[in-house]
C-alpha cells in the first residue's frame, strides 16, 4: 500500500490526538484509596477458649450466619481483647484456630473445609496400616471391649506388705489417663469419677481453664 | 489528619510469628509450601505473593554484648513517599492520608516496577493472578474506625484489669481491637503497636534511650526520615545493616529520573509533536502551494 505524504500525515495527527486525549484528558490517575470494607463490621462474636495449651486464651470467632441464624462460613479468628489472660493476644497456634474448622486452598484460594479434619471415628486394626471410618456406637463399643480387656488383665486385687499380710487393693496399673487443656473443670471431675471407678490410678491432666 | 504509624520494637519480639499467621487470617492468604530447612529457623527465606509479613531471624556477635539473635517482623515499611507509587505505569498506588501504601490489584497488571524501585523490594509478584501484592496495614480494619471515629491507639493504655468498665463510652477493647491492623492485635509480646505517630515516636525515643542505658550503644530508631518517614517504624538494638535494613534507603537514580524529569513532561511531547506537525504542515504545504502548479496530490520534495 502507498501511503501517501498528505495520508501519512493525517494518520499521525489522528494517532497523535487520540493519545493525547487518552494520556491527558482520561488520566489513571487513582482517584480514591482502594480500602475494603470491613468484613467484621456488624458481626457479634462468639468468645471461646483456645484448645491448645495451658494458658487458655480467649479467642473470638466472627463467623457469619444465613438466613435461619445458623453459621455456614468462619470469617475470622482473632484474640479476645476482653479476656484478661491474653488482652486480644494470640500467638502463631492460637491464630491459626481458623484452620482447624477451614482453610484458604492453596490452589485455587477459596476458602475450603479443612479437608484433613477428621469428622467421623477412624479406627485402625492392631498391625494394620490402613485408617477406616466406623460409626460411634460400634467405636464405643470397641471402646468399653478394649477397656475391660486391659482392665482384666492387668488388675491388682491383692498386694503383700511389709508384715507379710495380704490387703485389698484392686488397682489398675496397665491404664493411664490423660486429660487435656481444654477440657474445663467439670469434665474433668467426671473423668476423674470414671477413671477411679475403674480402679486407675495413672491420672494425669493439663487443667488450667 | 495525623499520621498512624505501626511501632516495632526489636528489642522485645520473641518471634512466636503470631503476627504472621494473623496475617494470613485476616488477609484470606493459603498457608503456602514450607521451604527446606537452611540453617535458619526464619519461616521462609523472604515474604511472597501470600506472605505479607515474616519475622527475620538474624545471628550477629556484638563486640559488647556477644552473641545476639536478633527477630524483626517485616512487611511493607508504607513509606511517605512510595517508590512504588511513582513507577507504577497504572497508579495502582496510593496513599490513605493517615499513611498506608494501598495497592489495588484490580489496576494491577504484574509489571513488577514496583518490586525493583522498593528500597525493601517488598511488593511480590503472585504468578496465578498475574499480579503483585503486599501488606495493606490492615487498612480496612483502620479506616473502619476513622470512619466510625472511634479508633484508639492500640494496645489501650490502661487496660482494665476486671474487664470492660473503663471503656464505657468509647467502646469496648473487643470493638476497638478490631480497628487495629492484625499483627498489632494479636502480638503477645507486646513488641507491636499502633496509633499516632507522635505519640509512639516519644514513646520510642524513651525505649531507645533505656537501651541505651542497658548497653545497646547502637539503639536508634529506623524510619523517622527514610524516604520520607515511614508509617512502619523500627526500635532497633543494633545498627540497622545488622538487621539487613538499608542505614540511608534510596529510589534508584534512574527511576527518580524518570520520575521526576521524564515522566511530568513526557504528556506534553505528543501535543508538542503535534504542534511541529501542524507547523510544518503550513510552512512545507500551505506557504508553498501558492507556487504549485501541479493539481496531482502529494508531496513535491
Amino acid at each position: 500500500m502507498k501511503v501517501t505524504r498528505r495520508q501519512f500525515l493525517k494518520i499521525s495527527g489522528v494517532t497523535a490526538a487520540t493519545f493525547a486525549v487518552v494520556d491527558l484528558g482520561f488520566g489513571l490517575k487513582a482517584t480514591a484509596s482502594e480500602v475494603k470494607e470491613l468484613r467484621i463490621k456488624n458481626v457479634t462474636p462468639t468468645p471461646t477458649i483456645c484448645p491448645y495449651c495451658a494458658s487458655g486464651c480467649g479467642l473470638l470467632v466472627y463467623a457469619e450466619r444465613d438466613a435461619s441464624g445458623k453459621f455456614v462460613k468462619l470469617l475470622s479468628v482473632e484474640g479476645d481483647p476482653d479476656n484478661p489472660m491474653n488482652r486480644g493476644g494470640a500467638c502463631a497456634k492460637g491464630a491459626a484456630i481458623f484452620n482447624l474448622r477451614e482453610i484458604y486452598d492453596d490452589q485455587t484460594g477459596e476458602q475450603i473445609p479443612n479437608p484433613k479434619r477428621a469428622t467421623k471415628p477412624l479406627y485402625r486394626e492392631p498391625k494394620s496400616e490402613k485408617w477406616v471410618e466406623k460409626d460411634w456406637d460400634w467405636m464405643l463399643d470397641r471402646i468399653g471391649e478394649r477397656v475391660k480387656e486391659s482392665r482384666d488383665r492387668g488388675m491388682v486385687h491383692k498386694e503383700k506388705i511389709d508384715d507379710g499380710s495380704e490387703i485389698i487393693v484392686n488397682r489398675c496399673e496397665n491404664i493411664a489417663a490423660m486429660g487435656g487443656s481444654g477440657m474445663d473443670n467439670e469434665e474433668c471431675y467426671l473423668e476423674t469419677k470414671l477413671m477411679r471407678a475403674l480402679g486407675l490410678v495413672f491420672l494425669e491432666t493439663q487443667a488450667r481453664i | 489528619m495525623a499520621k498512624l504509624i505501626k511501632l516495632i520494637d526489636t528489642s522485645r519480639c520473641t518471634a512466636c510469628r503470631g503476627c504472621q499467621v494473623a496475617c494470613k487470617n485476616w488477609n484470606r492468604n493459603p498457608a503456602g509450601k514450607i521451604e527446606r530447612f537452611k540453617g535458619n529457623y526464619q519461616t521462609r527465606k523472604d515474604t511472597n505473593a501470600v506472605t505479607y509479613t515474616i519475622v527475620k531471624m538474624d545471628e550477629y556477635v556484638d563486640p559488647v554484648n556477644g552473641l545476639q539473635w536478633l527477630f524483626r517482623k517485616h512487611q511493607c515499611m508504607h513509606c511517605e513517599d512510595p517508590a512504588c507509587m511513582d513507577v507504577c505505569p497504572r497508579q495502582a498506588y496510593s496513599k490513605t492520608d493517615w499513611g498506608a501504601t494501598i495497592h489495588d490489584p484490580d489496576r494491577c497488571i504484574g509489571c513488577q516496577y514496583c518490586t525493583y524501585a522498593c528500597p525493601w523490594h517488598v511488593p511480590k509478584y503472585f504468578k496465578k493472578e498475574d499480579i503483585v501484592t503486599k501488606c495493606t496495614l490492615c487498612a480496612d480494619r483502620v479506616q473502619a474506625g476513622l470512619d466510625k471515629g472511634s479508633f484508639k491507639d492500640y494496645p489501650l493504655e490502661g487496660w482494665p484489669e476486671g474487664g470492660t468498665d473503663g471503656f464505657p463510652a468509647s467502646g469496648t477493647p473487643r470493638e476497638l481491637a478490631t480497628y487495629v491492623p492484625a499483627c498489632v492485635k494479636t502480638c503477645p509480646a507486646g513488641a507491636l503497636a499502633f496509633g499516632d505517630r507522635d505519640k509512639l515516636m516519644a514513646r520510642a525515643e524513651a525505649r531507645v534511650a533505656k537501651l541505651v542505658e542497658e548497653g545497646y550503644r547502637d539503639a536508634n530508631i529506623y524510619g523517622r526520615s527514610e524516604m520520607g518517614g515511614l508509617s512502619v517504624v523500627y526500635i532497633l538494638s543494633f545498627k540497622p545493616e545488622v538487621y539487613g535494613l538499608p542505614a540511608d534507603p534510596k529510589v534508584p537514580g534512574q527511576i527518580a529520573a524518570w520520575k521526576n524529569i521524564i515522566q511530568p513532561y513526557f504528556g506534553w511531547l505528543i501535543p508538542l509533536a503535534l504542534g511541529a506537525s501542524a507547523l510544518s504542515f503550513v510552512t512545507t504545504r500551505l506557504l508553498k502551494k501558492a507556487e504549485e502548479i501541479s493539481p496531482e496530490e502529494g508531496g513535491n520534495e
